[in-house]
């Protein structure tokens, strides 16, 4: 029901456009987890730490079987760039954040804590926790984020002609941003896909189009253009509603 | 069933009779419908264009009506109302028929397919809501919301219930809540008398 659709094109710098992805993607058990979390008051109370604003590539795949209830339950890329990897020419902004992840515990009473990272199994309420560990995304400014349907998010991004040349790009994820409130951000894997290959040069730039929500499923809500921006209808007469 | 590529939102409804002397009696449990609403709460929230607040992302509210038994063979994704709600024609007494009637209830806009406010059968745009207090929601499992809707003895008489809704707070943000239907289920007629309290126990499955 809640779907993704991830598009990534080529661009070359005499402007011809070449599409090499245009399929699905993974939705995974982040965007589940902070719906849940949402509808119980836990998590961060500001609504502005949920949208995507960051993502990550990289150079192998998540090796998830689709018939298992648990394909979805990871919360990382395979092997996602490393500082280095994005290029000293790049024009992203490239940041180090502690990556938000589920993990179970089998011992609280030690110091640390024994846990381990979930990774396409699921675990007990009273046994998981959320953890995390340091690592490099890219930067979503909020102005790549729009919104076309009534009941779906796009986001656009640009891995430029400077950025990641010569690495073999096999992943996607899309995180979002700070969806357990942390003191600083701990974003959160909702969104992934793997692909075949594609050797990355300065011949060309590659953009990733992303659209997550509820997906063709609706003849109202989805015929309904908001304009790329949120359009409430028909106002009330005499009324002077303002979002607060 | 969470299932490979995308999630599966669901949700299962439980309906029990609860007399004065204990005694409990489950009338209905089935499936029901998640609605567009719930896409449309999600837009909004990972779009940053929705109310500033998490909480009026959360499903605080809910309505019963009675012709849900229009619908029972049609109704789908698509709904965004109840089909009759309760409280259009006689306000709050529809919720509150007897005196000392406790059940929380507030008064607000109910936003449309297209994010304006939809109109009572009487031309008006108050609609009148059930509120979920935060003690009646629990968390059942790592993705799944439990939410409990207790209607006590004094409270709907005269009525044949046969539908009910559960509605997110506020997602527009605006200064009069605009919520949203997010999950919709019609069941089989109950009329509510004085004799019974209604539990409503309803999960979702995000």
């Amino acid at each position: 029901m809640v779907k993704g659709h991830v598009t990534i094109c080529k661009i070359y710098k005499d402007g011809t456009q070449e599409i090499v992805l245009d399929e699905d993607n993974l939705t995974t058990n982040g965007l589940s987890y902070s719906l849940a979390e949402i509808s119980m008051g836990a998590g961060s109370e500001y609504a502005e730490d949920f949208p995507p604003a960051y993502f990550q590539v990289g150079t192998d795949t998540i090796g998830y079987n689709t018939s298992l209830a648990i394909s979805s339950h990871f919360y990382q890329l395979s092997a996602p760039f490393d500082w280095t990897d994005y290029g000293d020419e790049t024009t992203l902004e490239v940041v180090k954040r502690y990556r938000g992840v589920l993990a179970s515990c089998t011992d609280i009473n030690v110091s640390p804590p024994s846990c381990s990272a979930l990774l396409l199994t699921s675990s007990l309420l009273s046994s998981t926790l959320y953890s995390g560990v340091d690592e490099y995304f890219a930067v979503i400014p909020p102005e790549y984020i729009s919104k076309i349907f009534m009941d779906s998010f796009e986001v656009e991004f640009t891995l430029d002609e400077n950025s990641g040349n010569g690495k073999a790009i096999t992943e996607v994820g899309l995180f979002s941003k700070n969806p357990k409130g942390l003191s600083q951000d701990s974003p959160l894997l909702i969104a992934y896909r793997k692909f075949t290959a594609i050797t990355k040069t300065s011949d060309f730039s590659l953009v990733i189009r992303w659209s997550v929500g509820f997906l063709g499923v609706s003849n109202n809500v989805d015929n309904h253009d908001t304009g790329g921006y949120i359009n409430p209808g028909p106002q009330i007469p005499g009324s002077s509603e303002e979002i607060s | 069933m969470k299932h490979n590529e995308n999630i599966d939102v669901s949700g299962h409804l439980e309906i029990y009779k609860v007399y004065e002397d204990g005694v409990e009696e489950q009338v209905f449990a089935d499936h029901n419908v998640i609605t567009s609403g719930m896409g449309v709460g999600l837009g909004l929230l990972y779009s940053g264009s929705g109310a500033a607040d998490i909480t009026n992302f959360q499903i605080r509210y809910f309505k019963l009506g009675v012709k849900g038994n229009t619908v029972v063979d049609t109704y789908g994704i698509d709904q965004v109302d109840l089909v009759s709600s309760l409280g259009q024609v006689e306000g709050i007494s529809d919720y509150h028929t007897e005196v000392g009637s406790n059940l929380p209830i507030v008064t607000g806009y109910t936003m449309n397919y297209d994010g304006g406010a939809k109109s009572t059968s009487q031309g008006s745009y108050n609609w009148f809501f059930g509120v979920i207090p935060d003690n009646s929601i629990k968390r059942v499992d790592l993705n799944s919301v439990t939410y409990i809707m207790y209607i006590e003895r004094g409270s709907c008489n005269s009525h044949t219930l046969n539908e009910i809704g559960l509605y997110m707070k506020n997602p527009l943000g605006y200064a009069t809540t605009r919520s949203n239907l997010v999950a919709y289920r019609p069941f089989t007629d109950i009329a509510k008398t004085d004799d019974f309290a209604l539990v409503f126990k309803w999960t979702l499955n995000f």
